[in-house]
């Protein structure tokens, strides 16, 4: 099943399961979607539950947190998270903080979903990962689902759960194609919020990611397996709450870790896996932790300027093998 | 020009986005014609004639779509992010919308330093695929606003654009901003450009 058939699967079920579910943003109904997540959907549920908006962003999603904070269940699309800027007010002010405001009395149960992170040959202001901007929020849930199965399991929880959530798609995987056990492709699948997956198990390093990255960790490992080292990828799903519990497992199993991530460098989901591990097993670590990110300029649009400031399987490699100390250790702030 | 862009960018030599004026060029054409390079212009991602017209080149052009350092952003913006400041154009803008305000600020900096030059801010209904009845409230753009008095201008007739021009910035000058609704007739039925200044 394809990313985009499990996220266009489970936005059918939830619809039909619940009438409070309702899909709203650019092009979702007549255009079937900016990236045919939706196709369908208009047909299906009709214009009062499918509804495409103007392009204004910071409009339709305040339109959606009032509709949530009147009970109903909004799913807003954006085209892609870096218009996300243009209602983040909504996001952060209006949704994730209210219920905390009102000691409980208001609750938001809005999804809000999109590409995000760098696509290809956008340029900067259309390449950029939000996952730490809104990680760092309480108040919201941030998923960031790598596969069909997590596409399917997360967005339903993500519909259902009664707190704003932030749903971070990658527009590159939408295509690709994953196998899902028919358990997965039941309508009740669900894919608890806060656990990460295990997606490879090893012994000699702990690499965390989350979407696209998880399946270049996972050609990481396979190279790495080749040079007798055995990584352990772990697939985090979710970013807030992030399941500190595995990682640190993982890595008082390895001793040693690296982060990868799409985004910027500087206070990223890595700063936070570090952070988290050296409170919680800093005894366990056997080397200093290895943070691999997006570079730390806005996103070129030449080929080969693009493909320096992302991340590819070679650096995961690297970095695995020097948190082994196989290899020569990287001068600081390269 | 822009025929020879779209050939490229279906042989993917040009990635990612690519905006095509052509159909427009009366809008960029008309608008030189009545201005000068003190004055400002800021677009959003459409904004490979209105570059020419501030006076970049060809080879400027064709080196930044594909990705070359001869690029005028050096490769590293692309399509939507070309820039001529010593010509007064600022962009180039991806975000929709984005560049309304930062026109308007382009202007407050020209009555800031009583330069007698205006900014023009070009906005269009945002295509994409997404039709006007979609993309906006009210199509009749012209009329927005008590505060702001509007023109209705053929911006297929690049000598109306350029009297178009001429009449806003002698107003704008004068009396302060004016929108302009520029209707264009193209292969996509009902999407036009506007400007404010």
């Amino acid at each position: 099943m394809t990313v985009r058939d499990a996220l266009n699967s489970a936005l059918d079920e939830e619809m039909s399961a619940d009438p409070k579910v309702f899909l709203m943003g650019e092009e979702v109904g007549e255009y079937q979607g900016a990236y045919k997540i939706s196709k369908g959907l208009l047909d299906k549920y009709g214009p009062e539950r499918v509804l495409d908006t103007p392009i204004t962003e910071a409009g339709f999603t305040g339109i959606g947190v009032g509709a949530a904070y009147h009970g109903l269940k909004p799913v807003i699309e954006f085209m892609t998270f870096n218009f996300s800027m243009q209602a983040i007010d909504h996001i952060i002010n209006s949704a994730a903080k209210s219920n905390y405001m009102s000691a409980g009395q208001i609750s938001v149960p809005i999804v809000f979903r999109g590409p995000n992170g760098a696509a290809a040959g956008v340029g900067a202001q259309h390449s950029h990962c939000y996952a730490s901007w809104y990680a760092s929020c309480p108040g919201l849930k941030v998923l960031s689902p790598y596969s069909s199965e997590d596409a399917r399991g997360l967005l339903k929880a993500a519909i259902r759960d009664p707190d704003p959530v932030v749903f971070l798609e990658n527009e590159l995987l939408y295509g690709e194609t994953f196998p899902v056990s028919a358990e997965v492709l039941d309508s009740s699948f669900c894919v608890p919020i806060g656990k990460a997956k295990i997606e490879r198990e090893g012994k000699d390093v702990t690499i965390t990611a989350f979407s696209k990255m998880v399946g270049y960790a996972l050609k990481a490992a396979e190279i790495l397996a080749k040079e007798g080292i055995s990584a352990e990828v772990i697939n985090l799903r979710s970013i807030r709450p992030l399941d500190r519990d595995t990682i640190n497992a993982s890595v008082r199993k390895t001793n040693r870790l690296v982060t990868v991530e799409e985004g910027f460098p500087q206070h990223g989901v890595g700063a936070e896996i570090c952070a988290s591990v050296v409170e919680e097993s800093f005894g366990y670590l056997d080397a200093p932790v290895e943070r691999i990110a997006g570079a730390d300029v806005p996103m070129p649009y030449a080929a080969n300027l693009e493909r320096l400031a992302v991340p590819q399987v070679e650096d995961i490699v690297r970095a695995a093998k020097r948190a082994c100390y196989r290899s020569v250790p990287m001068a600081a702030a390269a | 020009m822009e025929i020879a862009a779209d050939s490229l960018y279906k042989a993917k030599l040009i990635r990612g986005f690519c905006h095509l004026y052509d159909g427009q060029e009366a809008v960029a054409v008309g608008m030189e014609a009545a201005i000068t390079k003190k004055d400002s212009i800021i677009t959003a991602y459409r904004d490979h004639c209105t570059f020419l017209g501030r006076g970049g080149t060809l080879l400027e052009i064709f080196s930044e779509l594909m990705g070359r350092q001869g690029g005028c952003s050096s490769g590293k913006g692309g399509s939507m992010h070309f820039y001529k400041k010593k010509s007064g154009f600022y962009g180039g803008h991806g975000i929709v919308g984005a560049q309304v305000p930062l026109g308007c600020g382009l202007a407050f900096a020209h009555k800031y330093n009583k330069d007698d030059a205006v900014a023009f801010a070009l906005y269009g209904d945002d295509g994409m695929g997404t039709a006007e009845w979609r993309a906006a409230k009210s199509p009749s753009y012209y009329k927005r606003g008590d505060y702001v008095p509007g023109l209705k201008v053929d911006g297929m007739d690049a000598f109306a654009v350029k009297q178009a021009c001429k009449f806003a910035k002698e107003h704008a000058l004068k009396s302060g901003p004016i929108d302009s609704s520029l209707s264009l007739r193209l292969p996509d039925p009902g999407q036009s450009e506007h400007f404010t200044e």
